[in-house]
């Protein structure tokens, strides 16, 4: 077994470091930058069944240790993503990096249909179900409204599909803990949290919101110690595998999201600004486990003993 | 350009001076390997282990000396601010080659008899560089230059603008005081107002005249764009801008610099630009 090998439930990864929708496009961006086929899996852009134009600009905006983003789930559809990628992402599945599709629609069909095509193709290892997006007006993030509208769909796609689900949550919820248990009762294999924040930026010059949403998603650094109090409750809440996301920018984060209870982790924001830091992250815990001379896992149950005690 | 020529780079400051009463020059070493094209931009962390500022901040490039990579630079915001505080030798990250180029295929340019460039402000900086290239490889083409600033604290120092330009027309807000020719053996005339005042003048339709298929490549802020891309409904002149649009990541990555098409949909300035066909967008 390898040192950094993940194995718990259906979550099988070579390594726990993966990359967030939104954040890492389809991968191929990354390849000049380093070998993507090296990290334990890549999430892809939301995708939709219909290709989807966005918002208008401005998109994004940068705040004190973060940004905030109103992209709308801009993306070119389904089909047109298996036509453009599935070469790449098979070439990637045989060098064991997993390929997670995250999965966006309106209504509960189009999710279904995504699943039809996804499953057609082979080229996904697993589907993250987006009920948290916040810059969509339909959809996204109202699959979050209640527990059991979440249920409702998961339960579906659950019925449709042998690929591993992953349910992926929102920050903005009173208490994160009936969306995990109806996730899980509904037939998810896996939780990842979070999604953005919702957040606000006023121009003080025109005097008037800077996004024409208003409000739009907020991740970065600043995001982290929500990510962790979150994941940590999710974690109480469940023995689903959970992928941890939320402002990780360098080696220790990493770890805090490990000792909250996260089994693997998935940067977000920080590879626009350092398009490296998922492969600096992967030398430094290899190393990290060499030099201590322990498997992963054992790292993860001495940094999350003091949740038992 | 190949997508894999982009690499994000080591780089530190080989100068950064003021170099007049708004604008400086930043030298940054040139990495072995490193080409880039006029128009095309580099993605800079100005204080690579700090999250704050925490974007990169997208460039043009100036110059391209065999050691060196120039950056002509405004102050904004924190970011440039900081910046210009940057002594020489001080590391920076450097994302390079992104975007698009202005025209300069053999094949393009042998149909053109003129160039002209509009430059409003600090968007002189790609322009320049732009005429450099033109230069290298056809020397015979005149080059003409439009010149928008404020006042006279934008003026590039002479040294920089002597060389390429066939004339320029300089648009002033406050004329007067600069009118005492500012470049001494340049074929300079001046206006007052913005660009326009330049482009509707007597002088400036005698000297479009001259040329049968001129091209036009054209940087500055959105109104001046917009402005541009009106004033040349009746003329059709072909026309490049180079725009400017909030970046996440500069290597179309994030979607964030979405720019309306004008048939539809959404270009990426980061991929599809910064330098666009006038009539394939449609700044709102
Ligand atoms: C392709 C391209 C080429 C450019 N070339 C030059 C150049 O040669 N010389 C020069 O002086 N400036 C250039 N700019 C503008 C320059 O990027 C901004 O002035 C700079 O990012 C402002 O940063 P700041 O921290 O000082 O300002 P702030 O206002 O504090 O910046 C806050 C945020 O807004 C972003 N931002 C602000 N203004 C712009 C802008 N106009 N474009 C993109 N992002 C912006 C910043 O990246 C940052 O995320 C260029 C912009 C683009 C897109
Ligand atoms: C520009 C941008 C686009 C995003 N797009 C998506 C998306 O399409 N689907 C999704 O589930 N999450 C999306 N996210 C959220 C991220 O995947 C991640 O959950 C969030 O940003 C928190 O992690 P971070 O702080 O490391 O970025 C996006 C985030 C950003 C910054
Ligand atoms: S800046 Fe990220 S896609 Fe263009």
């Amino acid at each position: 077994m390898s040192l950094l090998e993940v194995k718990k439930g259906k979550l099988n990864l070579k390594n726990p470091i993966l990359t967030a929708s939104g954040t890492f496009g389809y991968g191929d961006e990354f390849e000049p930058f380093f070998d993507v086929s090296l990290l334990g899996g890549i999430t892809i852009k939301g995708t939709t069944l219909n290709p989807k134009d966005g918002n208008p600009p401005p998109r994004i905006y940068e705040v004190y240790g973060g940004m905030l983003n109103s992209i709308g789930l801009a993306n070119i559809g389904i089909n047109q993503v298996i036509e453009k990628y599935s070469k790449y992402f098979l070439s990637l599945i045989n060098s064991g990096c997993a390929v997670i599709i995250n999965i966006n629609g309106e209504k509960i069909e189009d999710f279904l249909k995504i699943i039809e095509i996804s499953d057609s193709t082979g080229c996904f290892n697993f589907y993250e179900i987006n009920v948290s997006c916040p810059n969509v007006k339909k959809g996204g993030i109202a699959f979050s409204q209640d527990p059991k509208t979440m249920g409702k769909l998961i339960n579906k796609i659950r019925k449709k599909t042998k690929t591993p689900i992953i349910v992926k949550l929102s920050p903005n919820v009173q208490s994160i803990s009936p969306y995990v248990k109806s996730a899980e009762d509904s037939g998810a294999d896996i939780i990842s949290l979070i999604n953005t924040m919702k957040g606000i930026s006023i121009d003080i010059n025109s005097k008037k919101p800077r996004f024409k949403n208003i409000y739009a998603g907020f991740s970065g650094p600043a995001i982290k110690p929500i990510a962790l109090y979150h994941i940590y409750e999710a974690r109480r809440s469940t023995c689903l595998p959970i992928i941890g996301m939320g402002g990780i920018n360098n080696f220790n984060d990493m770890l805090e999201f490990f000792a909250v209870g996260a089994d693997a982790i998935e940067v977000g924001t920080m590879n626009l600004v350092n398009p490296t830091i998922t492969y600096e992250l992967l030398i430094e815990l290899e190393k990290y486990c060499e030099n201590n001379k322990k498997p992963l896992s054992k790292i993860k149950e001495e940094l999350t003993q003091w949740m038992k005690q | 350009m190949l997508k894999k020529d982009i690499s994000d780079y080591d780089v530190f400051i080989t100068k950064n001076d003021k170099i007049n009463e708004n604008y400086y020059l930043l030298g940054i070493s040139r990495p072995s390997g490193f080409d880039i094209m006029a128009g095309q931009f580099v993605n800079i962390k100005i204080e690579p282990n700090s999250i704050q500022p925490f974007l990169r901040r997208p460039f043009s490039v100036f110059y391209l000396d065999k050691y060196e990579i120039g950056i002509l630079y405004q102050i904004k915001g924190e970011g440039t601010k900081l910046l210009s505080t940057k002594k020489n030798g001080t590391k920076l990250k450097m994302i390079g080659p992104l975007g698009t180029s202005f025209p300069l295929e053999d094949s393009f340019m042998k149909n053109i008899d003129g160039v002209f460039l509009i430059a409003g402000g600090i968007g002189i900086a790609p322009l320049f560089f732009y005429a450099n290239r033109i230069k290298a490889k056809y020397e015979y083409l005149d080059i003409n230059l439009i010149y928008g600033i404020r006042d006279g604290g934008f003026l590039l120092p002479e040294d920089y603008i002597k060389y390429y330009f066939s004339s320029i027309f300089f648009s002033l807000e406050r004329k007067k005081v600069y009118e005492e020719n500012i470049y001494s053996g340049c074929n300079c005339k001046f206006f007052e107002g913005n660009i326009f005042s330049a482009l509707n003048s007597f002088e400036f339709d005698s000297l479009i005249k001259k040329y049968n298929n001129p091209i036009f490549a054209v940087c500055g802020p959105d109104p001046m764009l917009k402005a541009f891309i009106e004033w040349n409904k009746d003329k059709y002149f072909e026309s490049y801008l180079s725009l400017e649009s909030f970046m996440g990541c500069g290597f179309h990555a994030c979607l964030g610099c979405a720019v309306p098409k004008s048939s539809g949909g959404y270009i990426y300035l980061c991929e599809e630009g910064p330098v666009v066909y006038y009539k394939d967008i449609n700044l709102q």
